[in-house]
């Protein structure tokens, strides 16, 4: 049949228009996932959301091309908002959109440690494209020794670039060291400002999809979503979203309830807590519940222990735990059923920071103190002060490590330091735990893909663990003045934002500390110096090039007794060494070396601070009549996100 | 001026659209301070209430009472702030006045769930006053309300009925709410109101399959001491009791120690007629403040001895 080329160039234009229309159709009719839920060696769910009535299945297989298994709609549970909800078998969702239906497809009789591939059909119509992403593993059978990974977040949900970024620095760390997530664990407050439906898809499951198609988050409720959420009664968009253990089918002690639960994986046993809403007493069912639960985590086949929830027992971030009634609780009613125990690590959010503390073991007083409840007051660090040791098994006070990790996205704050915590950083990241037979390593990673801190617990021999009567300070170091509170009866010499000599890019020679030193060839420019953070006057090109800066100056003194009396004020980050008329007075956070020798330098936020340190000690470096002050600056990393130095010299008058 | 005010307008919304995300990043007390100052510019029920919310949360509960009286003062027909302040005034040890609280806020509630939460706070204020029978029949109330009921109904009933000495209802009870929710908690209570209830043989068999998944042991061996006990076995009863209390000895931190396991040493002493060490164990609990229901029970099982 002869037909017109215009009627035949139409029809192939119609026949695409409606083959693309038919596919973007298909693909917009997911609204949320697939992601995966409650996983055992044996089963796993895949869940998902459309706004069209669908025939749903999920086929699974050995490759994303061999999908020869199907989990069909008679075995998938339809959850809708309360007014067209008929499965019996699950509640009805709390108020997700108007016309959503849920999809809950629990998959089972899966072979233990196993990569299957999934998808998600409607009909014979693939929901899902044929990626590898779109897989998952079962659990290891329970017992079995099998090397963990496993990233933990909090406080992410803001749906702000640095909760981006720190999704994508994980992303881009397992593809340099070609990991694989083994599981997810989320603190809390991942869906701001009140964990409404909406808030859960855009700053959740939206942002977190390539993770959420291949792991099981397993989560933890935060205040926020506590607002709209009830842990008594299961109920709000948290219990619409999540799938988690009731009857102990992961492993642990049956709860009758979402709002807390425990699994294993391997030889883990994960306890996960309510601290928002629940009755938090030593006498109250949660308490009643973890001790049965860990009554029952047998050494034979668990070797560690973690514990998570939102509320943190120690910290004094943007939260204080001894001032904040879920906190005290938490550390003072649950944290000694836990260490009786045995637990080895408990992970928190809420508070918006990092902070990372000391081996120890009975610290429930309030306020907070370290004596005698520190056990290594090292920095865990088998290359630095050695691992934290604990005896093989699961032997009760043997010590914890507590992280806050509470910095997965929103904004961060550090009102003080904890005494128990041995790491305080005011940055976005996330914590990565590694687990390998009798070793449990634990880094930070921050949202540039940089380890800011790291730490390791062995279990390898018998340990007889003692207390530390004066354990670790931060700032508390030999030889280094101590920090003091500065009154207002006091006097610049050397003011904030004052005019000084400065140079960067090389190192300078030795003598450049002297008073006579030439530096007709040094530049000028207002303190504070650096880069990053949007809080230095001089702005220097350093980044991913140099680590040190130089700086000095000049200054009168009237008579020798005013040394007595003065005060360096300093916002540093991360390290200097101060010099004066040419003799190293002392430093702070550089372990080792000057100049280009200089080595171990320790991170340390400003964040906007000044710290005072007396200069009493040194009197008999200063002179009557011009002295110089000269001070080196140095970065942990070249690579670094920022970089600042902020001298001044404070005279005490009273 | 018109594009001055267009601008203070637009500057008002990008505030108030930025107080979520502020408030996201506040604690506890920049929370406060911001609802006191939007309760001095005005004063409102709802900004009452959610103050008294962030007062509980800090743990002022005198402050939190004041802002919860104020609220439904004001709006005395919201039953959810009516069921707060009762919460409260129970947490207060007023049961009286809970108990008045509840009896209205009954009237407000409007669905079933609505009417057995108030049954329970009705029935949780008959009992701290110990009116035991008026509470029985206030739980059954809810449950009738609402079947499926939650763990800790069940557990709270269940101890009422115990209380009662209505065995049999206990057991009963506890056995539906395993159907409901296969609880831990709820067996363990089970096991106990099998004892209490002189049904040893089936109190032990499920004390015989739960022992040796056991790590700590010695709850459970308790248990097994007392069905024994009621066998008249007192030999290896006290065999239990030994070991119990030599795992809980090596487990309890001295410093703080926790109060169910301080519990169970007087319970074991009680078994083993040491009233001495009994009292000892009691007084311990008192003094790091363990709920008035544990010492008040253990209280009672010295006097009968």
């Amino acid at each position: 049949m002869h037909t017109h080329p215009f009627t035949r160039k139409f029809a192939t234009i119609f026949c695409l228009v409606v083959l693309l229309g038919h596919f973007s159709t298909a693909a917009e009719s997911i609204k949320r996932g697939p992601y995966l839920q409650l996983s055992t060696d044996t089963s796993v769910h895949v869940v998902w959301r459309t706004t069209a009535v669908i025939t749903p299945s999920v086929r699974i297989g050995s490759h994303p091309d061999k999908l020869s298994s199907t989990c069909s709609c008679k075995q998938i549970v339809v959850r809708r908002n309360k007014a067209h909800h008929k499965s019996p078998h699950a509640l009805p969702l709390f108020n997700a959109p108007k016309g959503t239906y849920q999809y809950e497809a629990k998959i089972s009789e899966l072979k233990p440690d196993t990569r299957y591939y999934y998808a998600v059909y409607d009909g014979d119509n693939r929901l899902t494209p044929a990626e590898a992403g779109f897989t998952f593993r079962t659990h290891p059978k329970p017992g079995t020794n099998r090397d963990t990974y496993i990233w933990v977040v909090g406080d992410s949900g803001t749906g702000n670039p640095s909760q981006k970024q720190v999704h994508q620095a994980l992303i881009n760390h397992n593809k340099k060291h070609k990991l694989t997530l083994d599981m997810y664990l989320h603190v809390g407050d991942m869906a701001y400002g009140s964990g409404k439906d909406g808030e859960f898809q855009k700053k959740f499951f939206e942002i977190y999809q390539p993770t959420l198609r291949n792991t099981v988050c397993w989560p933890s409720m935060g205040n926020h979503e506590g607002r709209t959420s009830r842990g008594k009664s299961g109920v709000g968009p948290y219990y619409d979203a999540y799938i988690t253990p009731t009857k102990g089918e992961a492993g642990g002690v049956p709860t009758g309830n979402e709002s807390y639960y425990s699994f294993d994986y391997g030889r883990t046993h994960f306890v996960v807590l309510n601290s928002h809403d629940l009755d938090r007493q030593p006498t109250a069912t949660m308490a009643k519940w973890l001790r049965e639960d860990l009554a029952k985590t047998s050494p034979n086949r668990i070797d560690w222990v973690i514990a998570y929830w939102h509320h943190p027992p120690y910290t004094k971030g943007s939260h204080d735990s001894d001032k904040e009634q879920q906190l005290i609780e938490m550390r003072e009613h649950i944290m000694p059923i836990l260490e009786s125990n045995g637990v080895d690590l408990v992970l928190t959010g809420h508070s918006h920071i990092y902070e990372r503390s000391m081996l120890m073991d009975g610290a429930y007083d309030t306020p907070t103190v370290a004596e005698n409840k520190i056990l290594d007051d090292g920095d865990g660090d088998e290359k630095g002060d050695g691992a934290y040791q604990k005896s093989p098994g699961l032997k009760p006070n043997q010590g914890t490590v507590q992280i806050v990790t509470g910095h997965g996205g929103t904004g961060l704050r550090r009102k003080g330091y904890s005494p128990v915590m041995r790491r305080s950083l005011v940055e976005h990241g996330s914590t990565l735990i590694n687990i390998k037979g009798n070793e449990l390593l634990v880094t930070m990673l921050n949202k540039n893909g940089e380890i800011k801190d790291k730490f390791q617990i062995h279990k390898k021999k018998i340990v007889q663990p003692t207390r530390i009567a004066e354990p670790w300070k931060p700032n508390a170091k030999n030889n280094t003045p101590k920090a003091v509170d500065i009154t207002k009866d006091a006097k610049y010499i050397i003011p904030k934002k004052a005019v000084w000599q400065y140079h960067t890019g090389s190192f300078p020679s030795p003598a450049w500390t002297e008073p006579n030193f030439d530096t007709s060839a040094w530049k000028t420019g207002k303190a504070g110096f650096g880069y990053g953070d949007d809080d230095d006057t001089t702005e220097l090109k350093m980044k991913n090039k140099f680590a040190s800066l130089y700086i000095r100056r000049n200054f009168d003194l009237t008579n020798l007794a005013e040394a007595r009396k003065l005060l360096l004020s300093i916002s540093y980050d991360d390290a200097f060494i101060m010099y004066i008329n040419g003799k190293e007075a002392f430093r702070k956070g550089v372990g080792k070396g000057n100049g280009k020798t200089a080595r171990d330098i320790s991170s340390h936020e400003a964040n906007g601070n000044f710290e005072l340190f007396e200069l009493s000690s040194f009197t008999e470096l200063f002179n009557t009549g011009k002295n110089t002050i000269a001070i080196e600056g140095h970065n942990h990393s070249p690579n670094s996100s920022d970089f600042t130095i902020h001298p001044s010299l404070v005279l005490q008058i009273k | 001026m018109r594009l001055l005010s267009y601008i203070i307008c637009l500057a008002c919304i990008l505030w108030v659209l930025s107080f979520p995300h502020v408030c996201a990043h506040q604690d506890l007390r920049h929370s406060l301070d911001e609802l006191n100052e939007h309760i001095l510019e005005k004063s409102t029920p709802e900004l009452l209430f959610q103050r008294a919310q962030t007062y509980k949360a800090m743990g002022k509960l005198n402050n939190a009472f004041k802002d919860l009286v104020s609220a439904t003062t004001a709006k005395p027909n919201n039953l959810a702030w009516q069921l707060e302040l009762c919460r409260l005034e129970l947490v207060s040890h007023h049961p009286e006045q809970a108990l008045r609280i509840a009896n209205f806020a009954l009237k407000l509630a409007k669905d079933r769930l609505d009417r057995a939460e108030t049954h329970i706070l009705r029935a949780q204020a008959y009992q701290a006053s110990g009116k035991n029978q008026p509470a029985l029949h206030a739980y059954q109330l809810a449950f009738k309300e609402s079947p499926a009921g939650k763990i800790d109904w069940f557990l709270m009933r269940s101890e009422c009925q115990r209380l009662l000495g209505r065995h049999d209802e206990q057991i009963r009870g506890l056995r539906s709410g395993l159907k409901q929710f296969p609880d831990s908690i709820l067996k363990a209570q089970l096991v106990e109101a099998l004892i209490d209830g002189k049904k040893n043989l089936e109190a032990l068999k499920i004390i015989n399959n739960e022992l040796p998944t056991l790590r700590f042991k010695s709850a459970w061996l308790i248990k097994r001491a007392r069905a024994k006990i009621n066998q008249n076995d007192k030999t290896t009863a006290f065999e239990d009791l030994y070991t119990a209390l030599m795992e809980i000895n090596e487990r309890v931190n001295p410093d703080k120690p926790d109060p169910l396991l301080l519990a169970d040493k007087a319970k074991i002493s009680l078994l083993t007629g040491d009233m001495a060490a009994a009292r000892m164990h009691i007084e311990q609990l008192k003094k790091h403040n363990a709920p008035k229901w544990i010492t008040h029970r253990l209280e009672q099982e010295l006097t009968k001895k």
